[in-house]
């Protein structure tokens, strides 16, 4: 998508947390990136399936209902291109969680509370990889 | 194995000092970072001073194989805005009611992800934070002082604000098991970390 002609990042936020949401939503408040924000597992599907054309999800783990990593394996099922790249924010510091995550296709692990220029220098990285 | 039963009690103290010492500087650690605030102090609550639960209190559970943790956090709603406008940078006034249960939520979320990281467990069961409101309630304190559950205050700044702290732990292993549980150190000066890509 362009916007000014630039090229837009859609991201997808996947968090129930209205504070991280927010949080998130003011770091990429930029002209180069579109938000989209879930508070759960199924709006976040319901989000991706009205529009797939998604480039990055930022997920936490513990939502209520579904957690994260399940919905990202949902999320990577019903997409037809896995044309997106994701990462899970989260306290969640297991070494089985986050094997789990890499067999799904996670991109990125960032353990909350995180700071946003580890986070911004993480995105980066995905982001020139995706376009490479 | 049978131990002697002073030794047993010795290891149960010292195993509840531990955790609950460990929860207290969790608390501290994560609130510093959660408000980017170093002027963080913990008070101590001395047995003949009352406790005075305040109006909300967000309540998260954490079971591991050996024990399950309890972790509630009594504030008031004017405590929790302030929170939520320091970390937002917002004013007070602007910040929307919504955030006022959620802010204190995802702090617990922080706590608990540090009990887990450090407490390692090959069985791990945590709730959702959830608050509820309380009634206010006053507690002198008449009954016997419950020696599974601590209980301090955060401070911040120059103690002029504050919430009250409570963990309730129940150790489910025997106490020779306890001998062999390794003790955690909080790290107060860790810092976030950079990002793990796959």
């Amino acid at each position: 998508m362009y916007k000014s002609g630039q090229i837009m990042t859609k991201i997808l936020l996947i968090d129930d947390s209205l504070t991280v949401r927010m949080e998130l939503r003011s770091i990429f408040a930029d002209d180069a990136f579109e938000i989209t924000e879930a508070s759960d597992g199924e709006q976040a599907i319901e989000a991706f399936k009205r529009d797939p054309n998604i480039d990055l999800i930022i997920c936490d783990y513990n939502m209520p209902g579904m957690d994260g990593l399940s919905t990202l394996e949902e999320i990577y099922r019903i997409s037809e291109e896995h044309n997106f790249s994701s990462i899970m924010l989260t306290t969640e510091s297991s070494q089985v969680l986050k094997d789990k995550g890499r067999s799904i296709g996670v991109s990125g692990w960032l353990i909350k509370p995180f700071k946003k220029e580890n986070l911004l220098k993480g995105v980066k990285t995905i982001l020139s990889r995706k376009a490479a | 194995m049978n131990l002697p039963e002073a030794k047993i009690r010795k290891q149960e103290v010292d195993f509840y000092e531990d955790v609950f010492d460990f929860v207290k500087k969790s608390t501290k650690h994560c609130f510093k970072q959660f408000i980017d605030n170093d002027e963080i102090n913990i008070f101590e609550i001395p047995e003949m001073e009352a406790i005075n639960y305040d109006h909300w209190v967000c309540a998260i559970n954490i079971k591991l194989d050996f024990a399950n943790i309890a972790v509630k956090l009594h504030y008031r709603s004017n405590v929790a805005r302030l929170i939520a406008a320091n970390r937002l940078n917002m004013p007070p006034n602007s910040i929307p009611n919504q955030f006022i249960r959620d802010i204190i939520q995802e702090y617990l979320n922080l706590v608990m992800g540090q009990i887990k990281q450090n407490y390692k467990s090959a069985d791990v069961s945590v709730t959702v934070p959830e608050t509820t409101p309380t009634g206010d309630l006053d507690d002198p304190r008449v009954e016997a002082i419950d020696r599974n559950v601590a209980t301090w205050k955060l401070s911040w700044p120059e103690d002029m604000l504050y919430f009250l702290c409570m963990v309730n732990l129940e150790s489910s292993v025997s106490n020779e098991e306890l001998e062999n549980l390794i003790t955690f150190e909080a790290d107060d000066e860790n810092d976030s970390g950079e990002m793990e890509l796959f």
